[in-house]
């Protein structure tokens, strides 16, 4: 029973109520059972016949010491008055419910009141020494007598049959009273089973969120220890083989011959693309893990550009493309950290440059319209195929994967690119057609004196205002 | 012989007749310095006790009934009365219970010569019937305490 259903749950919480209420209005007909014959047991119609048959004994009695000269008139009226009240007893409150499922014992109570009636006026007349008045009365008392004793005789048998079926109604309400609890149990043991279940499971839930928040842990700091390593453990020697190696081609150690010079300046190249690679890494750990750091300042949009067109005529050179400037808004202006953005506008046009082929153009160009700075970088190269346009700036993409290896890369640049832009408050864009060229647009809102709007920007790329 | 003693003694208590004042109840037991008391009361005598009206219910009623008559406690007058006190209750027709001396103390319990205004006969569970305010102490409608209300009261021994 390792997980029960709710369905099957509930089904044990309603058999539980139903058991519950049975078992309280079992126990409730139970208590006015025992109630009821306890009021029968206290009012005995066995004892309310003899109480009666008793008192018309001690009336008979007295009737013959009257007889014998031993009491008086008034000795005999008490003891009728007394027999007299016995019938008034049984004929009012709980004791009159009680015999009421005797009909013998009420008709003969209503006989012995009519004969209490039509002798009262002789009782009443009674004077000492009447014995005659005495004698008759003795003999009509005397069947009165023998009537209540064949009454008890018979009040007898009925009580001892209604105690045989009471005792069987007492039988079987145990039984159910029994089966009640033990239903009762039943549901109490299944609920403790649920409770314990579902705290069982709470437990092993938490358990495992804790061994999950461990391994998170674990691998943040993993990561952490990754991103140190690949910056001291590589780049610090890799800047060491790079200075070797530009020391060596300029010439510091002495003219190389043509072959050594050829396969040094292929380890130069190399050097230089492993070291973009292990920014764009850090780059990207970094902003995943928003500790990139922005310097925001009012910018000129042209001058960022310009510095682009410089670092980038080199490059541009060797793959024998011409950079060319193409409008340019001279007072747009932005809020950024200007190396970022240039680190973003390098990227893409150093991606136009190994995409174009050689001899064509790629045209720069910056703009300001409605509160917006654009950028645009276009180029006349291969194009991206329709369906490529969205993944371009997924991290490790290139269209061809086959072109990662001929332009090289990491694939990670315009992700980056696309994360700073966006940390800047702005997007980019592309517009390409296969082999007739890609026009991408690095858009910014443009420098404005409201200050509300610059710190909400520096609070989006969590950097503090200059 | 027996019978004629029980018959003297039953005589006592028989309704006073005009100018026969007789009692109709004895009380007994000890006083505070531990000499034996015996009161007996003729009914004027009770009826000039102070009066107790209870309107209450009972096993042997049909319906709540206002009863009066005086309180147990002033029945006792200097017979002492403790908590663990035995009080027997005995009736005309010997039929006798003993009550705790708690009950006296704790409840207003009185012995009744009028129900409804009607001073009770012998036929009629009178001259005196002991009884419970149950109505006014949910404890007291507990079937038990019905065995106590002695109707036709002859006498009251404290122990």
């Amino acid at each position: 029973m390792k997980r029960l259903g709710p369905t099957l749950r509930r089904m044990a919480i309603v058999a539980m109520v139903i058991a519950l209420a049975g078992s309280m209005f079992g126990f409730r007909t139970l208590y006015k059972h025992v109630s009821a014959f306890e009021i029968e047991e206290h009012y005995n119609p066995v004892w309310i016949v003899n109480q009666i048959e008793f008192e018309v004994l001690r009336f008979d009695d007295a009737l013959r010491a009257f007889r014998l000269g031993e009491v008086t008139a008034d000795d005999v009226r008490l003891r009728f008055d007394i027999l007299w009240s016995r019938t008034g007893v049984v004929s009012s409150g709980r004791v009159k419910d009680v015999i009421l499922s005797y009909p013998s014992i009420v008709s003969a109570v209503k006989t012995l009141k009519e004969e209490l009636k039509i002798e009262d006026p002789v009782l009443q007349s009674l004077r000492d020494g009447d014995i005659a008045t005495a004698e008759r009365l003795g003999v009509r008392f005397a069947r009165i007598r023998d009537e209540i004793h064949r009454l008890t005789l018979e009040v007898l048998d009925l009580k001892t049959r209604s105690d045989a079926a009471a005792r069987d109604h007492f039988e079987m309400f145990t039984f159910w009273t029994r089966l009640l609890a033990l239903g009762t149990t039943a549901s109490l043991i299944a609920f403790v089973i649920f409770a314990w279940n579902s705290a069982e499971r709470a437990r092993r839930h938490a358990d495992e969120q804790e061994r999950l928040l461990i391994r998170a842990r674990a691998a943040s700091d993993a990561k952490s220890q990754f991103t140190s390593v690949v910056n001291h453990e590589l780049r610090t020697p890799l800047t060491s083989i790079k200075g070797g190696l530009g020391l060596i081609l300029g010439g510091a150690c002495g003219a190389l011959p043509e072959k050594a010079e050829r396969v040094a300046r292929i380890a130069y190249e190399n050097c230089e693309r492993l070291g973009l690679i292990i920014n764009d890494l850090l780059d990207l750990e970094k902003l995943e893990a928003g500790e990139m750091k922005f310097d925001f300042q009012r910018t000129s949009a042209p001058r960022i550009l310009a510095s682009v067109m410089q670092s980038n005529d080199e490059f541009a050179n060797l793959h024998g493309i011409t950079l060319r400037l193409d409008k340019v808004a001279e007072d747009a202006e932005i809020y950024a950290d200007s190396s970022r953005m240039e680190q973003v506008l390098t990227n893409i046009v150093s991606n136009a440059i190994k995409f174009s082929a050689r001899g064509k153009e790629v045209r720069l160009g910056v703009s300001q319209c409605r509160g917006q700075v654009e950028f645009t970088v276009a180029d006349d190269g291969c194009g991206i195929p329709e369906g490529a346009v969205d993944s371009v700036f997924d991290m490790f993409t290139q269209v061809d994967s086959t072109s990662k290896r001929a332009k090289g890369g990491t694939g990670l640049g315009l992700g980056i690119a696309r994360s700073i832009t966006e940390k800047h408050g702005g997007a980019i864009t592309l517009e390409s057609r296969l082999g007739e060229g890609t026009t991408f647009r690095v858009t910014l809102p443009a420098y404005s004196s409201e200050p509300a709007h610059d710190l909400a920007l520096a609070e989006t790329a969590g950097a503090t205002p200059a | 012989m027996k019978i004629r003693h029980l018959f003297a003694a039953l005589a006592l208590f028989i309704l006073p007749v005009a100018g026969h004042a007789q009692a109709i109840l004895t009380v007994s037991g000890n006083a505070a310095d531990g000499a034996t008391v015996s009161i007996d009361y003729t009914a004027d005598d009770l009826r000039a006790l102070p009066r107790q009206t209870i309107l209450t219910n009972n096993n042997f009623v049909d319906e709540a009934s206002s009863f009066t008559g005086p309180s147990m406690r002033d029945l006792l007058g200097d017979i002492v009365i403790e908590r663990d006190s035995e009080v027997l209750l005995t009736a005309l027709n010997d039929y006798s219970v003993v009550m705790p001396g708690a009950h006296i103390l704790d409840y207003n319990v009185i012995a009744a010569h009028d129900i409804n205004g009607v001073a009770m006969t012998v036929r009629d569970k009178g001259p005196l019937w002991v009884i419970y305010p149950m109505d006014d102490h949910e404890e007291l409608q507990q079937p038990r305490y019905n065995n106590y209300l002695v109707w036709q009261l002859r006498s009251i021994e404290v122990k």
